[in-house]
C-alpha cells in the first residue's frame, strides 16, 4: 500500500479498500522530557530542548503541507517527569497548528487522572483520545479511530476481536507492538498492546499510524514513524514525521527528518597509545566538536602497561560543552598473560589465580589483573 | 639457557664476535671500551627493542637506537646464539629495521621465528616461558644492588624478585598501593569522607529529592485540578457577565440613542435661536431706552410745536424778546412827530438846529486834550533825549518823542476834521461861530421855548434813533407801527415757543443722557432718541432670545444631568463597538439600569471566582517554579548510581587483586623459601667458613636467618658480615634465576662491576662463590677491575677483555670483525 516517499523506499501495498481525499502527518515516540543519564551536566539539558525543537518543526511542517490533520501515536512525553511547562508547551506548539491534532497516548504518557492530558488545558484543535477502546474522530472523508492507554503496562491488544463500523475509510491510531517487527527492536521493547499486522486490515482499517517502535519502519498496512530525535546510541538513520497520502491509490508515505541532534557510534583503538593523553587525543579525534552529535565510543584494544585509564579524567577531558560523548571501554590488557602466568613469581601466581577463575574473561578479572599488575609495576590501578 | 656468542656488526663501538662461556665469563676493560655497550647489546640480542604491538617506538627505544648506531653509518646488527632447552638458536636482529628479527635453529636449520615471537618483537624470554620485563630483571644484577646491599636492601630485593623477577615492587609493597588506592579513590560504605559513601550519600540525598518531587508534582496535580475547576467555573462566569454586559449595553444604548435624539432636538431648536449679544450693562440700556419712544414723540411735538410756533418775520422774532408794541408805536410817533420850527429869523442860524453840539463840545474837548497831553509828552520826551546828563543823546526817547508827536498830530488832525464835518452839517466853520450863534439863539424866550421845544422834540427823536438802532428797526414809522401791530402776537408765539423750547430742550437732554448712560454716543437727540428705541428693542429681542436659550438650556441641562453631550455620544459609540465586538445576540435588558445591576452582579461574581483564582494559579505557578527538574534529578540519579556502580565494580576488581595478590604471595613465598634455604643452606658453610650451617627463610617476608650448627639460636643475614651478605645475596639472585624460570632453565645473570666496592679479598671471595655457583647458570660478569681480568686469568674463566676504544673510529680494536649472515 505505501508507496515510495522522496529519498526513501518503502514497500507498496495494495490500493486501500476505500480511498480518502485525506493527508495526514504522522509522528509518535517524541519522548519529551526524557532524562539522558551519562551526558554530563549540559547535554542533558539540550538534547530534552532537540526534542521539543524536533515536536516543534514537526508542528511547522503540517502548517506547511497543509496536512488535514496531525496524529501522534503516543509516548509524546514522559508521564513520570513532564510538569506544567511541558503541558504548556505542547498547548502552545499544538494549539498552533492549523488543522486538527489527534493523540492517541501511549505507555508512556497514558491517559491518567494525573496525566498532563486529564489536568492541563488542551487547545480547541487537539484531540486526545481516552477510551481503551477505539473512538473515530472525522478527518475529512476520513475517520482516524484511536485508542489510549490507560496505564503505563499491561495494555491489551486494541485490535482484537474489533470491527470498525460501517462507514467511511477508517484508519486505526493507536500504540503497540505490531509482534512481526519486535525482534528488530532490540531485548529491551516491552511488547505493550501486542498486535499482528493481520489484525489490522481484519478490524477493517485501511491502514495503522501506529507508534512505540523507535524504528522506522512502514508496511503494507501500517507504519512507524519512529522517534523523531535520536534518544538512545544506535538510533542512526531516517527518522522523524511521516506524510502519509491518502489522495492516491495506494497512498504514500514519505518520511520527513525533523532531528536536530543525531547520535553515532565510534570506536577507538589505544593499543598504540603509550599514556592517558594520547588517549584523550585518539577519542577526541573520533568525537568531532559538533553541538548536533552525541557520540558514543567504544575504546578498544590493548592497553598499554604504562597507560592509566582512568575513564572519568577521560570523560571529563574528552567531553565539552561542544562534544558530547558517552565512552565505553573494552580493552584488553597488553600484557602478555600466558607468559606472566608461566612465571613462578608472585606475579604469575596472581595472574594464574585470576586466570583461573570461572568468570576470567569478565571485566571484573580484566580490572582486577589491571589492577594488580599496575599495583605489582609500583603504578596506580588506573580504574577510576 | 646459555649465552653462546654475541656477534655484533656496527652496535655503538663495537663490531666481532665474541664468545661465552657457559659457566662464568668475564667481560674485562678498561672504562670506554665497551662493557657497557657489549651489556646492552646482549638485552637487545635477546630480547630484542622494547616496542609497543603497534604504534610508533617508544622514546626510550629511540634514545637507545640513536646512541647505539653506528656514528659512520654502516650495518646496525646484532646477532646472539643461545642454548635453551636443549636446542641452539640464532637470533639476528637488523636494527635498522626495527621489526626485522629473525631466530634460526642452529642445529637443525630452519626458522623458528614465530616460537620466539612477542607481538612485533622477537625475545628469548618467550622461549623461558617469560615476560621481557622478568627475563631482564632477573638476567640483571645492577652495582647498585649490591653496593647499597643490607639485610633490609636484601630482603626487598629477593621480595620484588619474588614478585616479578625483580620488577619495581614488592608483592607487599602492591598490596599496600591497593589497599592505599582503596581505602582513597573508593572506601568504605560508612566512611564520611570517601568517595563511595559520599556518592551513596548524595544518591540517597537525590532519590529523596526526586521522591519529594515527585511527591510535589503529584500535590501540584491536584491545585491543577482545582485550578482548571476554576477556570471553567470563572469560564462560565465570565461567559454569564458578557451576556448581562451585552443586555446591558444594548438597553443603555437604546436609552442613550433617545436621549441624544432628544438632545439634537433641543440643540436644533437652540441652533433656531440666534444668540444675540446683550450690552455689557443692560439695566442701564433697559432703563435709557425706558420711554424713549415717549421721549422721541414729546421731543417730535416739541420740534414740530417750535417750528409752527415760529414768527415769519424775523424782524418780529427778533424784536419780540427785546420789545413791546408799546415801544413800537411810541418810537413810531416819536419818528413822526414833527419838530417844532423855531420862530422864523430870529437871530438865530438855522443850522444851529442840524448840529449836534454836545458831540462838537466832546470832539473838541478830546482834541484839545490829546494836543496838550501829547505835545507835553512828545516835548519832554525830545527834552529827556536830548539833555541827557551824560551828555550822550538818548535815541529811543527822541525816537519816541517824534513819534509820540507825530501821532498826537494826526490824532489831533483826524478830531479836527471830524469835528468840522460836524459843524458843517450846521453851516458853521468854527466851534467859535456855533457858540455864537447858540447864545445868540438862548436869549429870545420864544425862541428859547421853541428850542427847548425842538430840543425836546429832537432829543426824543435821538432817543428813538438810538432805541431803534438798537433794535435794528429803521426810523420808518409805518414800519415800526406794522410791527407794532404783529409783535404781540409774535411776543405770545414766541412765549409758547420758549415753552417749547424749553421742553424741546429738556426732551433732547433727557435723550442725550440717556443716550449717554447706554453708550450710544453723542448726536442729535432725534437719532439718539431712535437709538436708544432700537436700543431698547434690541436689548429686549437679545432677552428675550437668551430666556428662550436658556430655557432650551435648561432643558438639555436636564436631559444631559450633568453629563457631557461628547460623553454620550463617545458612550454610545463605545457601547456600539463593544456590541460589534462581542457579536452575541442577547437580548437588551429591560433597563439600562437593571442590565447594569445584573452586569455588576456578574462581575462580582467573576471578581469572586479571580479572587479564589488568582492566589491559586500563584500558587501553583511558584510551586511549579521551584518544581525541581525530574529529568535532571532522573539523570543526576542515573549518573550518581553509574558512578556507584563503577565504584562498586572497581572495589571488587581492588579488592579481588587484593585477595590474589595475597594468596600469590603466600604461595610463591611458602614455595620459595625452602627452597631458597636449601640452596643456602649447601653454600652458607662454605662461605663462612662452617660458621654457620643453617638456614632459614621466613616464607611471609622472605628474610634469611642464619645458625650455627649445632645452635638453635637464629642470627639474621643482615647481622653477618657485609661480605658474606653480598656473597649470600648473590647465591640468592643465581638460585632465583633457576627458581624463577618457568621453564627451570636458569637464566644467564649479567653483572655489571659488582665488586667496585669490595677490597681484593672480598672480591676474590665473590668471585670464588660465582664459579661455584656458575656451574649450576650462566654469569657473565663485566668489571672494568684489571683484578678481576687477573684473577680470571688466574682461575683460566674464560676472559673477554676488551680495549680502550678509539673515539674517532667507534672500533672495537682487539677482536676481529665477526663474520656476518645467517648461519
Amino acid at each position: 500500500m505505501a508507496a515510495a516517499g522522496p529519498g526513501r523506499d518503502f514497500p507498496a501495498g495494495p490500493p486501500l479498500r476505500h480511498s480518502a481525499r485525506v493527508r495526514v502527518l504522522h509522528c509518535a515516540d517524541v519522548h519529551l522530557d526524557t532524562a539522558f543519564p551519562g551526558l554530563g551536566p549540559e547535554w542533558p539539558l539540550r538534547r530534552r530542548q532537540a526534542i521539543r525543537s524536533a515536536l516543534g518543526r514537526i508542528a511547522r511542517l503540517a502548517a506547511e503541507l497543509r496536512v488535514d490533520a496531525l496524529t501522534i501515536g503516543g509516548d509524546l512525553y514522559e508521564d513520570g517527569r513532564a510538569g506544567a511547562d511541558t503541558a504548556a508547551f505542547l498547548g502552545d506548539v499544538l494549539g498552533g497548528v492549523p488543522c486538527p491534532v489527534l493523540i492517541a497516548p501511549g505507555n508512556h504518557d497514558p491517559y491518567l487522572p494525573t496525566s498532563l492530558y486529564a489536568r492541563h488545558p488542551w487547545p480547541g484543535n487537539v484531540h486526545i483520545f481516552r477510551s481503551r477502546e477505539f473512538e473515530a474522530v472525522a478527518v475529512g472523508d476520513m475517520r482516524v479511530c484511536g485508542v489510549a492507554h490507560l496505564q503505563p503496562k499491561g495494555t491489551p491488544n486494541p485490535l482484537a476481536g474489533y470491527r470498525v463500523p460501517d462507514g467511511p475509510p477508517a484508519v486505526a491510531l493507536m500504540h503497540g507492538s505490531e509482534v512481526g517487527a519486535l525482534q528488530f527492536e532490540g531485548a529491551a521493547k516491552v511488547d505493550h498492546a501486542p498486535f499482528q499486522e493481520a489484525e489490522v486490515a481484519a478490524a477493517g482499517f485501511a491502514f495503522a499510524l501506529c507508534g512505540h517502535y523507535h524504528m522506522p519502519r512502514a508496511t503494507p498496512w501500517l507504519c512507524y514513524p519512529g522517534n523523531p530525535e535520536p534518544l538512545t546510541f544506535g538510533e542512526t538513520g531516517e527518522r522523524g514525521a511521516m506524510l502519509v497520502d491518502f489522495t492516491t491509490t495506494p497512498p504514500t508515505v514519505t518520511r520527513h527528518r525533523v532531528a536536530t541532534v543525531s547520535v553515532a557510534d565510534a570506536e577507538v583503538d589505544i593499543s598504540a597509545c603509550s599514556h592517558r593523553e594520547a588517549v584523550i587525543e585518539a577519542i577526541r579525534a573520533a568525537v568531532p566538536a559538533r553541538a548536533d552529535r552525541c557520540v558514543r565510543v567504544r575504546v578498544v584494544g590493548d592497553l598499554q602497561p604504562t597507560v592509566a585509564p582512568a575513564p572519568q579524567a577521560v570523560l571529563e577531558a574528552v567531553r565539552s560543552a561542544e562534544r558530547c560523548c558517552v565512552i565505553e571501554w573494552d580493552l584488553r590488557l597488553a600484557d602478555d598473560l600466558d607468559a606472566l602466568a608461566a612465571a613462578p613469581d608472585i606475579r604469575g601466581e596472581f595472574v594464574r589465580i585470576l586466570l583461573a577463575r570461572p568468570d576470567q574473561g569478565s571485566p571484573l578479572v580484566r580490572e582486577a589483573l589491571q589492577a594488580g599488575l599496575r599495583a605489582l609495576a609500583d603504578e596506580d590501578p588506573g580504574l577510576l | 639457557m646459555k649465552i653462546c656468542s654475541l656477534t655484533l656488526d656496527g652496535f655503538g663501538a663495537l663490531s666481532g664476535r665474541y664468545e661465552f662461556d657457559g659457566g662464568l665469563t668475564v667481560v674485562a676493560g678498561p672504562n670506554e671500551a665497551g662493557k657497557s655497550t657489549m651489556h646492552q647489546a646482549l638485552r637487545v640480542a635477546l630480547c630484542g627493542l622494547d616496542l609497543p604491538p603497534r604504534g610508533r617506538r617508544p622514546r626510550e627505544t629511540e634514545e637507545l637506537l640513536r646512541h647505539y648506531r653506528p656514528w659512520g653509518g654502516g650495518a646496525f646488527q646484532v646477532e646472539v646464539e643461545v642454548e635453551i632447552g636443549g636446542g641452539r638458536y640464532q637470533v639476528v636482529r637488523d636494527l635498522e629495521r626495527a621489526d626485522s628479527s629473525a631466530v634460526w635453529d642452529a642445529v637443525r636449520g630452519g626458522e623458528v621465528t614465530e616460537d620466539f615471537r612477542r607481538g612485533r618483537t622477537v625475545d628469548v624470554a618467550v622461549r623461558m616461558g617469560m615476560t621481557r620485563d622478568t627475563f631482564l630483571s632477573l638476567a640483571t644484577v645492577a652495582q647498585s644492588q649490591i653496593l647499597d646491599l643490607d639485610a633490609t636492601a636484601l630482603q626487598e630485593d629477593l621480595q620484588r624478585a619474588a614478585a616479578s623477577g625483580g620488577g619495581r615492587a614488592t608483592a607487599r609493597g602492591a598490596i599496600d598501593r591497593l589497599q592505599q588506592y582503596r581505602r582513597d579513590f573508593i572506601g568504605g560504605e560508612r566512611a564520611s569522607s570517601r568517595p563511595l559513601s559520599k556518592v551513596t550519600a548524595e544518591l540517597d540525598a537525590v532519590a529523596r529529592q526526586l521522591e519529594a518531587a515527585t511527591a510535589q508534582r503529584d500535590a501540584l496535580a491536584e491545585q491543577y485540578q482545582q485550578q482548571q475547576a476554576l477556570r471553567e467555573r470563572l469560564d462560565v462566569a465570565e461567559a454569564e457577565l458578557q451576556a448581562a454586559q451585552v443586555a446591558w449595553w444594548r438597553a443603555e444604548l437604546a436609552e442613550l440613542d433617545a436621549e441624544l435624539r432628544a438632545l439634537a432636538e433641543l440643540e436644533r431648536a437652540l441652533a433656531a435661536v440666534p444668540a444675540l449679544p446683550l450690552p455689557p450693562r443692560p439695566d442701564v440700556v433697559r432703563e435709557a431706552a425706558a420711554g424713549a419712544e415717549e421721549l422721541g414723540n414729546q421731543l417730535q411735538a416739541a420740534t414740530a410745536a417750535i417750528a409752527g410756533l415760529t414768527p415769519e418775520d424775523p424782524v418780529l422774532a427778533a424784536l419780540a424778546p427785546i420789545t413791546s408794541g408799546a415801544e413800537l408805536t411810541y418810537l413810531a410817533g416819536v419818528m413822526e412827530e414833527a419838530i417844532p420850527a423855531l420862530p422864523p429869523q430870529r437871530g438865530r442860524p438855522a443850522g444851529l438846529d442840524a448840529v449836534d453840539r454836545k458831540a462838537i463840545s466832546r470832539r473838541r474837548w478830546a482834541a484839545d486834550l490829546l494836543g496838550l497831553v501829547g505835545g507835553t509828552v512828545g516835548v519832554l520826551l525830545l527834552l529827556y533825549a536830548l539833555l541827557a546828563p551824560s551828555g550822550q543823546p538818548r535815541p529811543a526817547a527822541f525816537l519816541a518823542g517824534i513819534v509820540l508827536l507825530l501821532l498826537v498830530g494826526a490824532g489831533v488832525t483826524v478830531l479836527t476834521r471830524h469835528l468840522r464835518r460836524l459843524l458843517a452839517a450846521g453851516g458853521f466853520t468854527s466851534v467859535r461861530a456855533m457858540r455864537r450863534a447858540a447864545a445868540a439863539a438862548e436869549n429870545d424866550p420864544e425862541v428859547a421855548a421853541a428850542i427847548v421845544a425842538q430840543q425836546a422834540a429832537l432829543s426824543r427823536r435821538t432817543e428813538a434813533r438810538v432805541r431803534l438802532r438798537a433794535l435794528d428797526l429803521p426810523d420808518a414809522a409805518p414800519r415800526l407801527r406794522q410791527l407794532a401791530a404783529g409783535i404781540t402776537e409774535a411776543q405770545s408765539a414766541l412765549t409758547q415757543l420758549a415753552a417749547w423750547q424749553q421742553t424741546l430742550a429738556r426732551v433732547a437732554a433727557e435723550i442725550e443722557a440717556r443716550a449717554k448712560r447706554a453708550g450710544l454716543g453723542a448726536g442729535q437727540p432725534v437719532a439718539l432718541a431712535a437709538a436708544l428705541l432700537q436700543a431698547g428693542q434690541s436689548l429686549r429681542a437679545a432677552e428675550e432670545a437668551a430666556a428662550k436659550r436658556r430655557d432650551l438650556e435648561a432643558q438639555r441641562d436636564g436631559r444631559l444631568a450633568g453629563r457631557r453631550l461628547e460623553d454620550l455620544e463617545a458612550r454610545a459609540g463605545d457601547l456600539r463597538q463593544r456590541l460589534v465586538a462581542r457579536d452575541t445576540q442577547a437580548a437588551p435588558a429591560p433597563s439600562a439600569a437593571a442590565g447594569r445591576e445584573r452586569a455588576e452582579a456578574g462581575q462580582a461574581a467573576v471578581e469572586a471566582l479571580r479572587g479564589e483564582l488568582l492566589p491559586l494559579e500563584a500558587r501553583v505557578a511558584e510551586r511549579t517554579a521551584a518544581l525541581p527538574d525530574l529529568p535532571a534529578l532522573e539523570e543526576r540519579r542515573a549518573d550518581l548510581e553509574a558512578q556507584l556502580d563503577r565504584l562498586r565494580a572497581v572495589a571488587a576488581a581492588v579488592d579481588l587483586a587484593l585477595r590474589g595478590l595475597e594468596t600469590a604471595e603466600e604461595r610463591v613465598h611458602r614455595t620459595l623459601a625452602p627452597r631458597l634455604a636449601a640452596a643456602l643452606a649447601g653454600w652458607i658453610p662454605r662461605v663462612t667458613g662452617g660458621r654457620y650451617a643453617r638456614v632459614w627463610v621466613d616464607p611471609e617476608s622472605l628474610a634469611v636467618h642464619v645458625a650455627p650448627p649445632g645452635v638453635h639460636r637464629q642470627v639474621a643475614i643482615g647481622d653477618l658480615s657485609q661480605g658474606t651478605q653480598e656473597q649470600a645475596y648473590l647465591c640468592l639472585r643465581l638460585v632465583l634465576a633457576e627458581l624463577l624460570s618457568p621453564s627451570g632453565d636458569p637464566v644467564p645473570m649479567l653483572l655489571d662491576d659488582p665488586f667496585v666496592n669490595c677490597d681484593d679479598e672480598r672480591c676474590d671471595a665473590l668471585l670464588e662463590s660465582l664459579a661455584t655457583t656458575a656451574a649450576g647458570a650462566q654469569v657473565i660478569v663485566f668489571s672494568h677491575e684489571t683484578r678481576v681480568a687477573t684473577w680470571a686469568r688466574r682461575r683460566s674463566v674464560p676472559l673477554i677483555a676488551l680495549q680502550r676504544l678509539a673515539v674517532d673510529t667507534g672500533m672495537g680494536a682487539p677482536v676481529p670483525r665477526a663474520p656476518t649472515g645467517r648461519r
